[in-house]
């Protein structure tokens, strides 16, 4: 602490936003509501604008340098309560909040704000995001007065401007189960997207949703049923925002992880996918360069797992492929070799995966004998997913949680929907 | 060696005798001479601190005097200095700043209640921008919290009535919620007399706010007069320097020039209320001259005979060191 700080400091806390410790300051200095916005707020912004809920995804309109002075913190600190770091790594300085997605309402958790905690997490700020991660209650945006509740109203911190009273006396209203379901996966989604540091994901995003054909497995409800969602999960093309790709990964139950393996893959932008089976046909989406030769390049997608030495196709897994260099035979050969390996890799799988030491898939594929091709790990060819499964499958069933639940709990992600034979269901992500 | 008697040297040169003219035309080969500017506990400064940490330790109003350029306010400084601000863990996750010693500078052009308020503020934290009325709640609150032990008014002499008034008020809300900071007013004075300071001149008087103020100075001999440094002290004063510089000035004395010193310092153009006492700024401004100019001609020490430093406390007795003329450079 120096003299430029308050007299009294508050302590940093991981996932706080930027509004709650300045009401924490502004509570602990006795201070009203807002004080702080007006000391450190921009000239050219209405002191009754500061609350606003965009504002605090930058929080641009404050000036970070005297804010950290004022808290006794760093720069590092203050700019940890916005997503500015995360969205300037995505999307670069010069990034609007609006990449986030539009936020109206300012929004507060009853549980979080309770005298003691006087926690308002930054996943408020989030859109879709209706419901506390932490108790799994609905977020509140108004009264029990009917007022708005606003961040900096000029009233004591923490307390509605209308009626004076404590914002944690507002209602609790639990989330219903699925309410809950959709909350911890956009949760989930925003957590894994805003976390990774590789650039273009919405780009990557819109490529992942164009050729994603799956169809996956209904609960009895939809995901989409939430308003909220079903208006962010626009058309691909159309995807211009976090908002938009966490939208349209829980309607069509993607796992956000898928994204993170899409932006991983290195492209090749000369060579394209011949494979009219394949989802990425005619597109370099998927492809990948396995070796480079004196007669060529040699090549594979990593969405349906053709091979190809310059464009002609050397091996492909689907019937359908449509390429004159591919005799059907070579196809049955192809697909008779691929189910012996999933056979073996399912028992190499389950003898490895009973001892309690952590294996890893290139081991397990080893085990079985399985040549460690970059082509075998295709998406569609579900080499890898078999493993994975069988791996969750043998850690679920040994967890608490698998003992409470049944089979058939909607708490999973389904995909895919058709389960390979001789399996049972599938091992919950979420 | 004997004293020198101060000679009588109006009209006097301009040009004789300037440390500034002295480093100007030395500026091209040598670097200026930088006085040091570190605590010297003198003994004035240590009777001071003794009153200061006695009001600490007893929670007693205080009137404390001086003469001007004794050197109140670098020994207030040293005070605060030994009882620094900290923090404790506060409730909700909260760093409280607890701050023993709350001082603030009165000026001439700032004389308001609210200018007061502001300035105590600044030794809390950074203050908030708030209306009057809050602020003043605000700070009370706030000033409780911080466990503020002694508030000092530096230059009190300098304060009005309104100033007084609203330290009165602040001090009686202070006490409503718990707290009792002790008040000390350090004032200068022109005489060794105490009572003829200002502060003491509006407390004295029959007025409500007065006598309320009156009545907190309730402790036994609240009102104190700081005598000024001794023969004996300024010798040690002097020695100290001369240990000090002796990186700079290998071969310089000082403190044979105690009693020459205390002879220049105590003429009646110096010690104008007669106190027979010297003040640490008139002994520092004549070192500080003397040594200026000893090493803008490259010299280890003094002059043997100690000319330069009769010289520099001539310049300060006649005309202190406020204005130098430099003039051009003949043409011939």
């Amino acid at each position: 602490m120096t003299s430029s700080s308050l007299p009294v400091s508050v302590v940093a806390r991981r996932g706080e936003l930027l509004y709650g410790r300045m009401l924490r300051a502004e509570e602990a200095n006795l201070l009203p509501a807002g004080t702080l916005a007006n000391m450190t707020g921009r000239h050219d912004v209405a002191a009754r604008a500061f609350g606003r809920p965009g504002f605090g995804v930058l929080g641009t309109v404050f000036d970070h340098d005297a804010l950290a002075a004022l808290f006794g913190q760093s720069v590092g600190d203050v700019e940890a309560t916005t997503y500015r770091t995360e969205l300037r790594r995505l999307f670069g300085p010069g990034v609007s909040a609006l990449k986030l997605g539009a936020v109206r309402d300012f929004r507060v958790c009853p549980e979080c704000v309770a005298p003691g905690a006087r926690f308002i997490s930054r996943s408020v700020l989030l859109p879709l995001v209706h419901g506390c991660p932490r108790h799994h209650i609905w977020l509140r945006t108004n009264c029990r007065c009917g007022a708005r509740l606003g961040a900096f109203a000029k009233q004591r911190p923490f307390t509605c401007s209308g009626c004076g009273a404590d914002w944690s006396e507002l209602p609790r209203q639990p989330l219903g189960w699925r309410d809950d379901l959709r909350q911890r996966r956009v949760v989930h989604a925003y957590a894994v997207i805003l976390d990774q540091t590789k650039p273009a994901v919405i780009e990557s995003a819109r490529r992942l949703l164009s050729i994603d054909r799956d169809r996956r497995w209904d609960h009895g409800w939809c995901l989409a049923d939430d308003p909220a969602i079903s208006a962010q999960a626009v058309a691909p093309k159309s995807v211009n925002s976090l908002a938009g790709v966490v939208a349209n990964l829980v309607m069509r139950e993607i796992p956000p992880e898928r994204l993170l393996d899409h932006l991983e893959l290195a492209r090749h932008p000369d060579l394209r996918c011949w494979n009219q089976a394949c989802p990425t046909h005619g597109t370099p989406y998927a492809m990948c360069v396995s070796a480079y030769r004196s007669n060529g390049v040699e090549s594979y997608c990593s969405e349906c797992g053709s091979r190809y030495l310059d464009d002609r196709m050397t091996l492909t897994f689907d019937r359908g492929h449509g390429s004159p260099d591919i005799s059907a035979t070579s196809v049955a050969r192809a697909r008779a070799r691929l189910a012996e390996y999933g056979q073996r890799l399912y028992e190499a799988a389950l003898f490895l995966s009973s001892e309690d030491e952590p294996v890893s898939v290139e081991h397990i594929f080893h085990l079985a004998g399985v040549p460690q091709a970059s082509h075998l790990r295709a998406r569609q060819l579900r080499l890898v997913e078999l493993v994975h499964s069988v791996l969750q499958r043998q850690a679920w069933s040994k967890s608490k949680v698998a003992q409470r639940w049944n089979e058939e709990s909607a708490f999973r992600w389904r995909y895919p929907a058709s389960r390979p034979p001789g399996l049972g269901s599938s091992a919950p992500c979420v | 060696m004997r004293p020198l008697a101060i000679a009588t040297l109006e009209p006097e040169d301009p040009a004789a005798f300037s440390p500034l003219l002295a480093e100007l035309s030395a500026a091209g080969h040598r670097p200026p001479f930088v006085p040091i500017k570190r605590f010297v506990p003198t003994g004035f400064a240590k009777r001071l601190i003794a009153v200061l940490e006695h009001s600490l330790a007893t929670g007693k109003w205080m009137l404390v005097t001086a003469m001007s350029g004794d050197g109140k306010s670098t020994a207030l400084a040293e005070f605060r200095r030994r009882h620094p601000a900290t923090v404790k863990a506060g409730p909700a996750d909260t760093i409280v700043r607890v701050v023993p010693i709350v001082s603030t500078r009165i000026s001439r052009g700032v004389q308001s209640a609210d200018s007061l308020m502001h300035a105590l503020a600044a030794g809390l934290g950074a203050p908030p921008r708030l209306g009057p009325g809050a602020f003043r709640v605000w700070l009370v609150e706030t000033i409780a919290r911080a466990d503020v032990q002694v508030i000092v008014i530096d230059d009190a002499h300098e304060m009005t009535m309104a100033q007084l008034s609203y330290l009165r008020e602040l001090t009686g809300q202070l006490a409503e919620i718990g707290s009792e900071p002790a008040v000390i007013l350090l004032a200068a004075v022109d005489s060794t007399d105490a009572r003829t300071c200002k502060p003491w001149t509006m407390i004295a008087r029959k007025e409500l706010v007065a006598e309320q103020f009156n009545n907190r100075l309730d402790g036994a001999d609240p009102v104190v007069f700081i005598e000024g440094l001794s023969r004996s002290e300024v010798g040690q004063v002097l020695a100290t320097w001369e240990h000090l510089y002796r990186s700079d000035f290998p071969e310089l004395e000082l403190a044979k020039w105690t009693s020459s010193t205390v002879g220049w310092l105590t003429d009646s153009r110096n010690d104008r209320a007669k106190t027979g006492r010297i003040r640490m700024r008139q002994l520092r401004a004549g070192v500080n001259a003397a040594l200026a100019v000893a090493w803008a001609e490259g010299r280890p020490g003094l002059r043997e005979d100690g000319s330069d430093l009769y010289a520099a406390f001539v310049r300060l007795t006649v005309r202190g060191f406020t204005v130098a003329v430099v003039q051009a450079e003949d043409d011939g």
